[in-house]
């Protein structure tokens, strides 16, 4: 196979129990063969030619979330998101699904604090009209003032069933906004209420002129596609899209009018919220850092030691042991373009304590610098890293994240060579180092949401 | 990519009068003591899949130990006589596999996934567990705290609340009715002893099969079925004939501090219409009623101008061997149920009396195109070969759907959306806040109103 060449890395020591052999340790890369181009405007294609089916997929990463929005305007990102498949110029309400539903294909979208992302995968003959469908609604989105209530509605409706009924999307919606306050990333993705609904299409309409530009996308393809012909076709369609050549500074200056990225709430901080859970839930937030540096990559590894499985520290002590106090816990190391939490959080068992967990899970989590980490442990998320990321790359959606990913919060999308390269070269040092500057003792954001608060 | 898999995949999009003849010859299918293994040669990534396929499920469990089968093999890692509950996991996570267990009520599976590097240790390990373990009882009691935790706290997930209230309420009386995982009350009559026979029985005497997916290196897994597992093959199953189904009726289930009503509409499907046969024509029905957004529920219940009645409506026409399930899973504001169950209901009616050609052919190129789409993962094709064995399908019908669903006319599809999404016979089931009583009572719905907790 040209476009993928996989050697094995990470090499995997023995197991605790005995083996007649070990395991070979091999060094080497996961490598594609990517093609790329940048048009005048600034608009990135990257192209990988895969033939193992007839199918190709399309992805359009544009660098614009929840974070660009103004108070009075949060969930503008994610509303538009939804009004990009209700019609533009060439290409009426509905016709956006039809055609790609109506050709053998699925389409969906997602929005974040940092991007909002749309995909397709269809058979490889309709590569033309998918580029003839993106083009028209990068360039031509009517935001039709009917559709736009309508689906102000839809968009309530989901709000409602992910966050509002959900204690666990209320929690994390709390972390979220209680976090970070006064920063750009303080906004819910899915919008406050009142903003929802009485946000202005002139609003919505100026927010897609600025930030859905040439110069602010990345186009991936991956599949049965031949490059030439899919930067041909591109091209053709938008390379004569002007850009605002200005727009990485109105970002910039936009974010800094925001508040810019510096922590302000004030920590520790101990916030309850009334749910309906019959036991608590309970998370502790951390500070984190944004993504890209070693120590971004180090608390990746630190969150699934922490939390990752079942063997994992937090899960071998809360739920597993043998006073449990939780059904579930988790850790995660949450990285954004600009800044990121690291968080720890699960359900209570009906037996505990809400305020004896609050201290075991601190006096866990100081202790877990030592005892927590070790060389085995540090080498079982590696090897899990591993997995998770060469199974990832079993269709074209998911090579086309994959490199996707890499390219918009990296700048490289060859950066997963490198990123491969220091979660390798991670030491139990660094992991220890980084315990203790991220986590022992280090203030933090308690929540718990109960139908007793 | 491995050519045979290239090839096998590729003939999907083309009606060959050779496939069936080419997928007879590259399939690999083994026999190792008695036990049938169908082997996907697949090199394309260094990665492999194993399911091992028990021909028992948790129809098995028996009346009052519901959740047996799945409670075993969700405890097999719990602890061996050579080595404890957390040494086991340490070491299956540090070699980093994904593992788990699936229980339906006419077969059970058990998948392990993982780099090929370390196929060997892995499956030693698997096959370890699966001959000694003990069950310990501290490690069941502390399991069964978490599960009814779980089932307790389940009123904060109110869309997976009302899936178990509607499996329930709309397969009552066929046997199938109980949730996989058990209740509350069968949990609690269940024992270490009742694991430690469920699974001799699993080892000793459930029918077996066994799906690889990998290079020729997966095929190592001889040896560690032979001396590891030391499994020999069992006997078929009968599973429960479903020959009545529930009458239709309104099901309200009250949800404390509800802001949406949750809505799920359907029925079983009785035996005699899964020996029908049509599986193509039954599925390619609930992919067009609510499968995606053009399918006519998304469209007249979301998309369509003045709606806006949901975020999400979908709808499913599943079969196993011997029985099938048929819904609709929809949700709205309390104000607006009335509305919603008025539209689908217009929905349904109207697609049995005729259903526009470009839409009809629209759908079909959906059908075809999104089969093709959903086996581009190797691992998923293998769980579709697990499926096609265990309902006692031909794998040739997997490359002729796309000439299958082409085939069909309207009025065939009118005809088996008559059938299967007649209103006259659905089984509804909504959960919403008390509030949501007074509007059925006004819209002169009759219902019957039941406890959330008599499901738990």
């Amino acid at each position: 196979m040209k476009w993928l060449i996989f050697i094995i890395i990470f090499g995997v020591g023995c197991s605790g129990i005995k083996q007649k052999s070990p395991a070979p340790k091999t060094q080497g890369e996961i490598h594609f063969d990517v093609k790329e181009k940048t048009l005048d405007n600034g608009l990135k294609i990257l192209v990988v030619e895969n033939k193992k089916l007839p199918v190709f997929t399309y992805y359009t990463y544009f660098e614009v979330g929840s974070k660009y929005e103004e108070p009075g305007t949060t969930g503008s990102s994610h509303l538009l998101e939804h009004m990009m498949f209700k019609g533009a110029k060439k290409y009426k309400e509905g016709e956006f699904d039809k055609l790609v539903e109506g050709n053998g294909g699925r389409n969906n979208a997602y929005t974040s604090n940092d991007l909002t992302v749309y995909y397709e995968s269809l058979p490889k003959e309709h590569l033309e009209t998918v580029i003839d469908l993106e083009a028209d609604r990068m360039q031509h989105l009517q935001l039709d003032p009917k559709s736009l209530d309508d689906e102000r509605k839809v968009v309530l409706s989901e709000r409602k069933s992910r966050y509002e009924t959900r204690d666990q999307g209320k929690i994390y919606l709390t972390m979220m906004k209680e976090l970070f306050k006064g920063t750009p990333y303080g906004s819910s993705v899915i919008g406050e209420i009142n903003d929802l609904k009485t946000v202005s299409r002139q609003k919505v309409l100026d927010y897609f002129n600025t930030y859905y530009q040439p110069n602010n996308a990345v186009i991936v393809v991956v599949g049965d596609v031949e490059a030439k012909q899919v930067f041909s076709m591109i091209e053709d369609r938008l390379g004569d899209v002007e850009t605002n050549s200005d727009l990485p500074k109105i970002k910039a200056d936009h974010l800094k009018k925001l508040g810019g990225f510096e922590f302000k709430t004030k920590l520790p901080k101990r916030v309850y919220l009334k749910g309906i859970t019959p036991y608590p839930m309970y998370q502790i937030a951390f500070k984190g850092i944004k993504v890209g540096g070693r120590d971004a990559f180090i608390l990746d590894i630190l969150s699934s030691v922490l939390g990752d499985g079942e063997s994992s520290y937090l899960y071998q002590n809360l739920v597993l042991n043998k006073k449990p106090k939780m059904a579930m816990v988790y850790a995660a190391n949450y990285t954004m373009q600009e800044s990121g939490v690291f968080f720890i959080g699960g359900q209570l068992l009906p037996t505990t304590n809400l305020k004896q967990l609050e201290r075991e899970m601190k006096k866990l989590l100081n202790r877990s610098c030592d005892k927590a980490l070790s060389k085995r442990a540090l080498q079982k998320v590696k090897n899990q890293y591993l997995f998770g990321m060469v199974s990832s790359l079993d269709t074209n959606a998911g090579i086309a994240e994959f490199i996707g990913q890499r390219q918009v919060y990296y700048g490289d999308y060859n950066f997963y060579k490198k990123e491969m390269d220091i979660y390798n070269s991670i030491t139990l040092d660094e992991l220890k180092s980084a315990c203790q500057k991220y986590i022992k003792d280090q203030p933090a954001l308690e929540l718990s949401i109960w139908k007793n608060h | 990519m491995n050519k045979r898999i290239l090839i096998l995949l590729g003939l999907l999009l083309t009606q060959s009068v050779f496939a069936k003849n080419y997928l007879d010859e590259n399939l690999k299918k083994l026999k190792w003591n008695d036990i049938e293994v169908v082997w996907l040669e697949d090199d394309s990534l260094p990665t492999f899949d194993v399911i091992f396929y028990f021909g028992t499920g948790a129809l098995a469990d028996g009346k009052g130990k519901e959740g047996l089968t799945e409670l075993t093999l969700s405890e097999l890692t719990s602890g061996t006589n050579q080595f404890s509950q957390s040494k086991l996991l340490e070491s299956l996570e540090y070699f980093g596999v994904v593992y788990g267990s699936r229980v339906t009520h006419e077969f059970s599976s058990f998948a392990v996934s993982g780099l090929e590097k370390n196929f060997s240790p892995s499956l030693k390990l698997i096959c370890h567990a699966f001959k000694d373990a003990k069950f310990p009882k501290a490690e069941l009691k502390r399991t069964k705290n978490r599960i009814y935790s779980g089932l307790k706290s389940m009123v904060t997930n109110q869309g997976a609340l009302a899936n178990r209230v509607f499996r329930y309420e709309s397969m009552k009386g066929t046997g199938y009715e109980s949730p996989t995982e058990g209740t509350l009350k069968s949990l609690k009559r269940i024992k270490s002893r009742d694991l430690k026979k469920r699974l001799d029985y699993f080892n000793n005497k459930s029918f077996k099969r066994i799906y690889l997916r990998g290079s020729k290196e997966v095929l190592g897994l001889e040896n560690i079925v032979k001396n590891d597992c030391e499994w020999t093959q069992g006997k078929s199953e009968e599973n429960k004939v479903v020959s009545k189904l529930p009458k239709p009726k309104v099901i309200f289930v009250p949800i404390p501090k509800s802001n949406l009503v949750q809505v799920r509409i359907g029925r079983s499907m009785m035996s005699s219409e899964i020996a029908e046969r049509q599986h193509e024509l039954k599925t390619f029905s609930g992919r067009f009623m609510g499968g995606g957004f053009t399918s006519r529920l998304m469209q007249g219940l979301r998309v369509q101008a003045g709606t806006g009645l949901t975020y999400s409506a979908s709808a499913y026409v599943s079969e196993q061997r011997n029985y099938g399930r048929i819904g609709i899973s929809s949700f709205t504001e309390d104000e607006r149920l009335p509305t919603l169950l008025t539209a689908v209901k217009n929905i349904l009616e109207s697609n049995t009396q005729s259903i526009e050609k470009d839409v009809f052919e629209r759908a079909v190129r959906n059908a075809t195109g999104n089969y093709l789409l959903g086996l581009e993962s190797t691992s998923d094709f293998l769980k579709n070969l697990l499926y096609f064995d265990h309902v006692g399908r031909d794998y040739a019908e997997i490359y002729q759907y796309s000439d299958k669903v082409k085939g069909f006319s309207p009025e065939q599809l009118k005809k088996m959306i008559a059938k299967n999404f007649n209103w006259n016979d659905q089984v509804i089931v909504l959960l919403g806040n008390e509030g949501v009583k007074k509007i059925l009572s006004r819209e002169k719905i009759q219902f019957v109103e039941k406890n959330y907790q008599d499901y738990l």
